[in-house]
């Protein structure tokens, strides 16, 4: 069990101060001071997902403090062209968060903001240029940093379901995240991974996309939807909480009972509350008017 | 082409409602995506290879100005003509003014995005000058008289069945009274007449893939041999290219024609890649007794001196589209121009004037797939975002997405406040939706609820509250 | 201003020159190496020898191939492929066969485009790609690598080269270029009707390959 090798925080606060993180043959030597983003729809929607977040991040060895004066990281506005409001926002979110070793997001698409973007937002040779090269080294999607940076393994959790996986394209394209949340996973006992088809295609959320193009979005998370259905998982799972909201509501709208969690919160152990959508743990309730909108499956002719 | 970008809503609700041109679509998801993953899953050496036709071309861009005196120089010497045009509109005068010329009644025409820039066909009408499109999907659309909507399968928006009705309407002129419906003999019947087309018509034009430099040639990609047809069988040839075609020697295109077929068609190479250039030679028994290239610009050196500069390495591949799920809802012709897609939400703003097609940049989630498949590296969704930013500086949003966007901004910078906002609007959320979790109808949100539910926040209080309560 | 000298100045000011738009004097030794000496990119690996990749490339896109000891079974062998295929109709070859002892009634130059069959000498084939690679001339004229229905090449083994780049270094080392080098990649196909797959768009619908032994 890699907790039991943890080494507790309190017995190596000497080493706090210049060691951002020090790992010696698996052995986690420091307690990384890590600023948790929680994500404005996580904060709006999903604070379970908080909750869960956090816990991963004890359990991996971490101290978790979440900064008050956080609210969003500016991609509405950089995705919008308003560069303007994108670097105040950008300054804003550095300032809160550059004094911690690390910053977590569970959200691929907010920890690409941070890591990919920001420093692009200032004039190069500025000092924020280098004060957001600097500080988005240290961003990390939820799951890529229990990876890649704690090496944690997740406590033995049962979840005896078929789920299936949506990979947000942020995370997958601008961070490369792809087998850490099956990789966390596949420690969950019970647990049955089906693979959807067309899986590295969009679900149409797209931030702004959705409000500005509602009937495109509602096209592709149509047919998102039916790819989730086709595998027979009564469980979908991601880690964008945009995403998730987008084909849970076209599930839920559609009739279909499976039900849509934050990956952390299945890692986490938190599953007792209603998946995103639902208000009883049961599934979404079929409106029946709707049930025939998800479009059929083709056969592939090629 | 007029543009007909400002339309986009409108065109794409359109096509969203298209059942035809959804049958139509799923032929091509299925057919191009899992071809191309296998052929460039067969290069091992992939990577370093799109790597070295970045630096190429790049370098060229760089230099642009030399390989384009270079190639002039060598069309002379081969014989050639070089013609130079600022814009689409003097291309096209350009190319009236050589048939004309040629006495010319039929042109027999090599499908060129860089032509449909132009408006070639319109122009050549205009001139009483007949136009024969000899790409089959080129063929087809021009009997259906619309624009292409994809720029290597233009006719990719039809089925069979209306390829079969526009053949049975339009080839009764020349006695076929039956109609057919199998595929193959489609195939054959364009064949036979658009054969007989081909050894009457007086000028053959095609675009071109590459010119190169060194040699004075350039390098023509079809599957079809149409494009060797229109420039082996008239008297009179002229290509047409964009100014960022020239690659500097053979060596350099074959770089190239590696990525190219592969990205397009997933095939490994395309049936015909010609290198040809200037008229036939004293001793040749056929070929061309004439040979002209007109060069374009149209926008291009703007995007040369300006951030959208990586767009030029663009060769046309059309892998960007074929990846892309909004052009895979919408089709080609909700984009309104000659070029649908990423590359064209790109291209387009610039050629046509951003103001005539402001939703062009918005029209994307940035999902990046057409960027990783790009065999070009070009990174679109950047390139997306910089008009994205000219769009917000020139107020060329709606109002009501402008002021959203303005409120927004202003809650966000401003975390206190935010806080505030964010508390009363899941207390509101929690309360008009909670004991379902999902809403079906809210107002201000009608686009999103119209196919879908909208969930309701978990719990009647945000994260940071809850994290407060428990942390004191 | 002319179109040209105005949109050699758009570059030249486009790439922020100094010296305004460039001559043909002013390229710089970068330009000129590329010209004048052309390096070779990476090239994919040959999967298999030369031949056998040769052979499987052209066979992945419809062309045949069979392989004959030689020149002087070219006639038999394009003879057997006629009657196999059920193929009439007249017959035309490049004036660099004519020389051949035909059984049939050919047609030596370019194409009439009445013919149902050509059979044609080539410059090269690539392995790379299983292309046949066509230089055109009097020779060779290139109208009988489009027009018929059915095409078939005779090619030495001597021809085949392992990339693209060995076609052009060829073509450079003689006096004179000629004005066009086909790379024949299989029969005319298209999939403009529904993105499937036919023969003979408008090229020819079958392509038949004799590689000859030897020289």
């Amino acid at each position: 069990m890699p907790n039991e090798i943890l080494v507790s925080p309190d017995s190596l606060t000497q080493y706090k101060a210049s060691v951002t993180l020090v790992s010696f043959g698996g052995i986690i030597l420091s307690a990384p001071r890590v600023g948790l983003f929680v994500t404005c729809l996580v904060d709006l929607y999903r604070p379970n997902v908080g909750f869960a977040a956090i816990k991963l991040l004890e359990q991996s060895g971490c101290e978790v403090i979440v900064p008050e004066a956080q609210t969003c990281c500016g991609q509405p506005a950089f995705n919008s062209g308003d560069r303007a409001s994108t670097q105040i926002i950008a300054q804003q979110v550095i300032e809160t968060f550059e004094s911690f070793d690390y910053v977590v997001l569970p959200s691929g698409s907010c920890a690409g903001m941070l890591h990919a973007h920001y420093a692009e937002l200032f004039a190069v040779d500025s000092d924020w240029r280098k004060r957001a090269e600097a500080f988005s080294h240290r961003c990390y999607e939820l799951n890529a940093f229990l990876v890649d940076v704690m090496h944690f393994q997740p406590e033995t959790i049962q979840f005896k379901r078929k789920v299936t996986y949506h990979d947000a394209c942020s995370g997958l394209r601008e961070l490369g995240i792809e087998a850490q949340p099956r990789q966390l996973l596949d420690s969950v006992n019970g647990i049955s991974l089906v693979e959807m088809d067309e899986k590295e295609v969009c679900c149409g959320f797209g931030g702004t996309f959705c409000v500005k193009y509602p009937d495109i979005s509602d096209r592709m998370v149509g047919d998102k939807a039916a790819m989730v259905v086709q595998t027979g998982a009564d469980v979908l799972l991601g880690g964008d909480m945009g995403c998730l909201l987008n084909i849970s509501g076209k599930l839920s709208r559609s009739g279909k009972t499976v039900r849509v969690y934050h990956v952390a919160e299945v890692l986490a152990g938190q599953i007792e509350d209603a998946g995103i959508g639902s208000a009883d743990g049961s599934g979404s309730e079929p409106a029946i008017d709707d049930i025939d909108s998800l479009p059929e499956r083709k056969e592939s002719n090629t | 082409m007029k543009a007909q970008s400002l339309q986009f809503k409108r065109n794409a609700s359109d096509a969203l409602h298209d059942e035809n041109l959804k049958l139509a679509m799923s032929f091509a998801k299925t057919g191009f995506i899992g071809k191309r993953a296998a052929a460039v899953a067969a290069v091992p050496q992939w990577q370093t290879i799109r790597d070295e036709a970045r630096e190429l071309k790049n370098h060229v861009l760089d230099n642009l100005d030399h390989y384009l005196l270079a190639y002039e120089e060598a069309v002379i010497r081969n014989g050639g003509t070089v013609h130079w045009a600022q814009d689409g509109e003097e291309a096209a005068k350009i190319i009236v003014d050589l048939c004309t010329q040629a006495n010319a009644k039929t042109v027999a025409k090599g499908k060129s995005m860089v032509g449909e820039e132009a408006s070639i066909n319109e122009a050549l009408e205009e001139a009483g000058i007949e136009p024969i499109e000899t790409d089959l999907g080129e063929y087809i659309i021009q009997l259906a008289k619309e624009p292409p909507s994809h720029i290597i399968a233009p006719a990719v928006h039809k089925t069979k069945e209306q390829v079969s009705e526009l053949f049975h309407e339009h080839h009764q002129q020349y006695g076929r009274q039956e109609k057919i419906t199998d595929r193959a003999a489609l195939v054959h019947e364009a064949r036979v007449i658009l054969r007989e087309k081909f050894r009457h018509a007086d000028v053959g034009i095609t675009g071109a893939n590459f010119l190169v430099a060194e040699t004075g040639q350039h390098v023509l990609v079809t599957n079809e041999g149409n494009g060797d047809l229109s420039s082996i069988l008239p008297r009179t040839q002229i290509v047409i290219a964009g100014i960022e075609k020239v690659v500097p020697n053979l060596n350099d295109a074959s770089c190239l024609l590696r990525m190219l077929a592969r990205s397009a068609t997933g095939q490994h190479f395309s049936n015909y890649t010609s290198v040809m250039g200037g008229p036939k030679k004293a001793e040749d028994t056929d070929g061309p007794d004439a040979f002209h290239v007109v060069l374009v610009d149209n926008h291009r050196t703007d995007m040369l001196a300006g951030d959208l500069k990586e767009m030029l390495r663009c060769f046309r591949c059309g892998a960007c589209m074929n990846h892309c799920p909004v052009y895979g809802a919408v089709g080609g012709h909700a984009y309104g121009w000659v070029y649908p897609g990423p590359m064209g939400s790109v291209l387009t703003p610039v050629m046509v004037g951003i103001e005539k097609a402001p939703d062009l940049p918005h029209a994307c989630t940035l999902n990046g797939r057409c960027a990783e498949v790009c065999p070009m590296s070009i990174p679109l969704p950047s390139l997306l975002r910089r008009h994205r930013q000219t769009t917000f500086e020139k107020q060329l949003q709606s109002a009501h997405s402008r002021y959203g966007l303005k409120v927004w901004a202003f809650f966000a910078k401003r975390p206190i406040v935010y806080r505030t906002l964010t508390g009363l609007s899941v207390r509101f959320l929690k309360l008009i939706g909670g004991r379902r979790g999902y809403l079906k109808r809210l107002p201000l949100a009608g686009g999103w609820t119209k196919g879908r539910n909208l969930p309701v926040p978990q719990h009647a209080q945000t994260f940071m509250a809850l994290y407060r309560k428990q942390q004191s | 201003m002319s179109s040209r000298d105005a949109i050699l100045n758009r570059v030249s000011s486009a790439l922020n020159r100094e010296e305004g738009k460039v001559q043909l004097a002013d390229r710089p030794a970068s330009v000129t190496q590329r010209l004048q000496s052309p390096e070779i990119h990476t090239q994919p690996e040959l999967p298999t020898t030369q031949i056998e990749t040769l052979i499987k490339n052209m066979e992945t896109v419809e062309m045949s191939v069979v392989r004959l000891q030689s020149e002087a079974d070219v006639v038999n062998a394009v003879d057997w492929y006629l009657e196999e295929h059920g193929i009439d109709g007249e017959l035309s070859v490049s004036p660099s066969l004519a020389h051949l002892a035909w059984t049939k009634k050919v047609h030596s130059g370019p194409a009439t485009g009445t013919e149902a069959t050509s059979v044609t000498s080539c410059f090269a084939a690539i392995a790379e790609t299983g292309s046949i690679a066509l230089k055109s001339g009097a020779d060779t004229p290139a109208t009988l690598n489009f027009l018929p229905e059915n095409h078939l090449v005779v090619l030495k083994e001597s021809q085949v080269v392992d990339h693209l780049e060995a076609v052009w270094d060829s073509m450079r080392a003689q006096s004179s270029q000629p004005r066009a080098i086909n790379l024949v990649t299989g029969p005319s196909r298209t999939g403009d009707i529904e993105q499937t797959i036919e023969l003979g768009a408008h090229g020819p619908r079958r392509m038949h390959v004799m590689l000859v032994a030897g020289e």
